[in-house]
């Protein structure tokens, strides 16, 4: 009995202290950076508004009330109506969810051919590193919206097309980063190690250097995410991304929005506060996250906040 | 320098060959059939039903039916004799068309850089040199701001303003520059403004890391120990170093600069190249986006080629390397 205590206090106490240091690093995080803070309390109401919008929203998106076109806002319609009559607020709320699918589908889409092309071009080098990199350089020559308006053009519209479009555009990045951060791992005593011990490649990769990588990794994605929201908006904003009726912020501001921008300014307004705030919320946040993990990454952009 | 300046233009060859073939690639796999719409006039599959023989003659007439790497290779030749092939949509030699616009969307690229660079750098270099004063948040404010507003967005607030408060309509038709240079700037000035503030987050943010790093270095406090003046100290030590950096992120806004464009010119619609290209695409105008597009990779990989150069005589350390 007595033995058996004795084995178990060291564990539970470190499993206590953990908790704790887990917490208190989150409390200090929100006071080390406010801003970032915020924006993480922004994108976990995206996230929660994408997910139960069908629940906020008072009307569907695409219900129309032919009466009651370009009606200002009201206890009914909190923020009005557009030109046939849809309920501002409940399209909004439905473009969070739209939003928050192409955001996150990219980043892991694209993100995730960033880090396998990285992480095997960094650990490998030769020949296979030559290819991609080439192919990095001949993606670097697109602007990523041009390359999107290319890419949309030849597969057509639609929500997964918009998708893949950006996908294509993020992949460059991650990879360039990941391999110079697994070009540097590589070096560590550890990795040697474990190589002499005979550990196949695969596993040196998945034990020892995707630790490494994991952190910038969650930064380039957390900034590519309002990236790849403003890319979505700007396509539908231009008529080639996200077709209608499904709402999309940048196609709600398209279109009828400009037409009535006298006499319903609100159509303007708000959908745009929606994307600046959302977007907004990722870049502080992805910068917050950079200055704590990696501030080595500092520079480029970014600052205390 | 010279062994430098050959290995980068080597270097860059594979990736022109590569952005041709992509962009050959992407236009061919479009599920949109050219030959199809020009029959039908985008009337749908039935009509083309009707008429098989029309089709097949389209198709042999644009080139259609010719084995892929024989159409990619007649393309590329065509490109290297500058010959850059017509419209599909209204038979105009291609060159013709983007001659005529051009000069809209080179000027408006122009200036937008002209602004991204006078708001950007400013309020980098004063943000550092005040760190933590008020002017430090307000400075990171606007480039945070700038940042997460999209331009286009910012377009229709501007519009909105302009239209509804100052009664301002947009000039009919496009007016050069040296024949009405009032109607020309109230034409170009608002979406150059914008694009250019778009742009200017990023350089104010490089700015403002490259000024506080250099503040740091020895040679500044050598230079405040002998008893330069600061302005002195500013410009001729401080400023002239950290500008170093801000160049190549002046050349990397340049992406943003051109897709900004592309959205200006619909909002605002000036028919340069931007809205060219948006037409083109709807139109599934597929020679004149191929054109487009290779023009913008082509005149990036240059761009980047020349920051490659600058760098190394703004910085003649990194000659070395």
């Amino acid at each position: 009995m007595a033995l058996d205590s004795a084995a178990a206090t060291p564990i539970a106490s470190m499993r206590v202290r953990r908790e704790r240091s887990l917490l208190a690093s989150a409390a200090a995080f929100v006071r080390q950076k406010p801003l970032g803070s915020v924006g993480l309390a922004i994108m976990v109401l995206t996230l929660f508004i994408a997910l139960f919008g069908g629940a906020i929203a008072p009307y569907s998106g695409e219900q129309m009330h032919p009466l009651e076109r370009l009606q200002g806002p009201s206890a009914k319609y909190w923020l009005g109506t557009d030109e046939f009559g849809r309920d501002l607020f409940s399209r909004i709320v439905e473009g969070a969810r739209v939003s928050v699918i192409v955001g996150v589908s990219v980043v892991t889409l694209g993100g995730g051919l960033g880090l396998v092309l990285g992480v095997l071009s960094g650990y490998f080098g030769g020949r296979f590193d030559t290819i991609v990199q080439r192919l990095i350089e001949i993606k670097l020559a697109f602007p990523d919206l041009l390359l999107a308006l290319a890419l949309i053009a030849a597969l057509g519209q639609g929500l997964d097309k918009v998708i893949i479009a950006l996908s294509i555009g993020f992949f460059a990045r991650p990879t360039r980063v990941m391999r110079g951060v697994v070009l540097a791992a590589k070096e560590h005593m550890y990795v040697e190690a474990a190589r002499a011990m005979g550990a196949t490649p695969l596993r040196i990769m998945a034990a020892h250097i995707l630790p490494n990588v994991f952190a910038p990794w969650l930064i380039l994605a957390s900034a590519g995410l309002g990236g790849a929201m403003l890319a979505e908006a700007s396509l539908s904003f231009l008529g080639l991304g996200i077709p209608p009726p499904t709402p999309s912020w940048g196609r709600m501001l398209s279109g009828a929005a400009t037409r009535y921008i006298q006499s319903a300014p609100f159509l303007v307004i708000w959908p745009g506060v929606a994307l600046s705030l959302v977007v907004f919320a990722y870049n502080v946040f992805g910068d917050a996250l950079r200055d704590v993990w990696d501030p080595r990454l500092r520079g480029s952009r970014g600052e205390k906040g | 320098m010279k062994d430098f300046l050959i290995r980068r233009l080597i270097l860059a060859i594979p990736t022109v060959i590569g952005v041709t073939m992509l962009v050959f690639i992407v236009m061919r796999i479009a599920p949109g059939d050219v030959a199809m719409m020009i029959v039908t006039g985008g009337g749908g599959e039935d009509a083309a039903a009707l008429n098989q023989k029309e089709l097949a003659r389209i198709r042999a007439e644009l080139g259609l039916d010719r084995p892929l790497h024989i159409q990619y290779l007649d393309w590329v030749w065509g490109m290297a004799r500058l010959d850059f092939g017509r419209s599909l949509w209204n038979h105009l030699p291609i060159w013709d068309t983007v001659v005529q616009r051009a000069p809209l969307s080179v000027q408006l690229s122009l200036m937008s850089i002209a602004f991204a660079v006078l708001i950007g750098i400013p309020v980098g270099v004063v943000a550092a040199l005040r760190q933590d004063t008020l002017w430090d948040y307000l400075g990171r404010s606007v480039s945070i701001g700038a940042l997460a507003m999209p331009g286009f967005w910012l377009a229709l607030l501007l519009l909105m303003v302009l239209v509804h408060g100052f009664e301002w309509s947009p000039p009919l038709g496009y007016n050069p520059i040296w024949q009405r240079p009032l109607d020309n700037l109230s034409q170009f000035i608002w979406p150059s403004l914008i694009t250019g503030f778009s742009g200017s987050a990023i350089i104010a943010r490089m700015a403002r890391s490259a000024t506080l790093e250099v503040m740091r270095e020895d040679y500044v406090r050598t230079a405040r120990a002998k008893g330069l003046a600061e302005s002195i100290v500013v410009i001729r030590h401080v400023l002239r170093n950290a500008m170093i950096p801000v160049v190549t992120i002046v050349s990397l806004s340049l992406a943003g600069v051109i897709t900004g464009s592309v959205i200006m010119e619909t909002i605002f619609t000036i028919p340069g190249l931007g809205l060219l290209l948006i037409d083109s695409l709807r139109l599934r105008d597929f020679p004149v986006v191929m054109f487009l597009v290779t023009i913008v990779a082509m005149s990036f990989i240059v761009v980047n080629l020349l920051t490659d150069i600058l760098y190394t005589v703004v910085d003649p350390r990194m000659r070395l390397q």
